[in-house]
């Protein structure tokens, strides 16, 4: 009898939040599916609240941070002008060397009548948030349904494979990173193109999974999507296959990956925003 | 009856400072190894005020509530926060905080234990992953900052735990 006045006054009350704890504990620990099919309405009604607040903090936040910041920027605004000036001609010069080799690149597609593939249209992100939790690996955007961001739209950035939306509220979004234990990648590796899968572990690693033996796979190997699986276009950087490990009593091998991006300095990213509507 | 409405009342406005914490915690986007959830300050205020059913509700709620901007199942959550807060219930017939050096150390204990019992869980949610000395670390790391930022929140602490 611990808690004698409720027993006393209402069971069946008592004996709904045991029924409300026990399929709760239920689901949990025997959920196999993917995260998508896992958001329960209880997660998305209070992420409906969450997202917002996260979103409202963050605007605050930066708010702050970009008017203290102000007055540096302009006292370094003429040097950082006169630098870029020179960048913009040395990217010039280079751009022109690159369109070159597009032309040269079409007319030998034409000539071996590869099919034209559908153009990826990337949409700007900031991250605003991370995962609280010990043990996950998510973070919050600032871009929402508002935008025109659905559920499992690749995001990447300048270095490579950043993840996926898993859940997209109003006005931000959330994102499973690749190193999330919830998270596996089709890949190939680039000079190989071996296939395996890369999947994410609880300390935020990522190794390859499923690795077949012998395999032609090396140390320093770049490690791209193979753009099967769903989810993830093709060719975009994983990261570099760090360490090998070869067990002969075990069929496959396994191997740590250097991740392309820097997750802890990662501040913008970029969404592909339209293969999910490609797919439909 | 007033009193118990008040009573409520106060239990409501500490979860609400602390998921405005989380929020803010959550937007400074700290490492991985460094952890500044807090949970351990909510489970010593609680266990000081609560009934295990009113513990079971709080939790709960505010498992619901972390895992809409985490991915730490709220049942994780649950069963980690409550066999933490049965060991402080028991704990709490010999022991008591006298200071905010105890605080700090109990706040440090605490969260050490909760992050190791929910290791044990998502260890368990994930059999295919082996236990690591590197995640126990974060865990210990985490739990020292905490335990630093509670030595300052001990003033507070009391002023919420005082009895009227």
């Amino acid at each position: 009898m611990l808690i004698p006045s409720i027993q006393s006054r209402r069971p069946w009350l008592l004996a709904l939040f045991v029924i409300v704890i026990g399929v709760e504990l239920y689901l949990n620990f025997s959920f196999k599916g993917g995260l998508e099919d896992r958001t329960r309405w209880i997660d998305r009604f209070f992420g409906s609240i969450m997202l917002p607040a996260e979103y409202m903090v963050s605007q605050l936040k930066t708010g702050a941070v970009n008017s203290a910041r102000y007055s540096v920027d302009l006292w370094n605004a003429k040097s950082e002008n006169l630098r870029l000036r020179a960048e913009i001609q040395k990217i010039d010069l280079s751009l022109h060397f690159l369109e070159e080799i597009r032309l040269e690149n079409e007319r030998l597609k034409d000539l071996l009548g590869f099919r034209e593939t559908q153009p990826l249209v990337y949409k700007p992100a900031k991250i605003i948030g991370k995962d609280p939790g010990l043990f996950f690996q998510t973070i919050i955007i600032d871009r929402g349904s508002r935008d025109g961001i659905a559920e499992k739209m690749p995001v990447v950035s300048s270095s490579g494979l950043v993840g996926h939306v898993f859940q997209a509220g109003t006005l931000s979004s959330r994102v499973l990173l690749i190193t999330d234990v919830n998270s596996s990648v089709d890949a190939v590796v680039q000079r190989s193109r071996t296939r395996a899968i890369v999947g994410g572990n609880i300390d935020g690693s990522l190794n390859l999974r499923f690795l077949p033996r012998r395999q032609d796979v090396k140390i320093d190997d770049v490690l791209v999507t193979s753009g099967l699986g769903g989810v993830y276009p093709s060719g975009f950087q994983i990261g570099r296959i760090g360490q090998i490990k070869r067990n002969p009593n075990e069929v496959l091998d396994n191997a740590t990956i250097d991740p392309a991006v820097d997750f802890d300095s990662l501040e913008e990213v970029l969404i592909v925003t339209n293969l999910v509507k490609v797919r439909d | 009856m007033i009193e118990r409405e008040t009573t409520w009342k106060l239990d409501f406005i500490v979860i609400g400072l602390w998921i405005l914490w989380v929020i803010v915690m959550t937007s400074f986007r700290l490492p991985d190894w460094l952890n500044l959830t807090g949970v351990s300050w909510i489970l010593i205020f609680g266990v000081s005020r609560w009934t295990w059913l009113q513990a079971a509700i709080f939790f709960l709620l505010i498992g619901w509530i972390f895992h809409s901007i985490s991915l730490t199942p709220s049942g994780v959550f649950w069963l980690s926060g409550m066999i933490v807060f049965g060991f402080l219930k028991i704990a709490q017939l010999r022991l008591m905080i006298r200071n905010a050096f105890q605080f700090a150390g109990s706040v440090f204990l605490v969260s050490l234990f909760y992050f190791a019992v929910q290791l044990f869980f998502v260890l368990k949610i994930y059999p295919e992953h082996r236990f690591s000395w590197l995640l126990l670390s974060w865990a210990a790391a985490s739990a020292g900052a905490q335990a630093i930022l509670g030595f300052f929140i001990y003033a507070i602490f009391v002023k919420l735990t005082a009895k009227p």
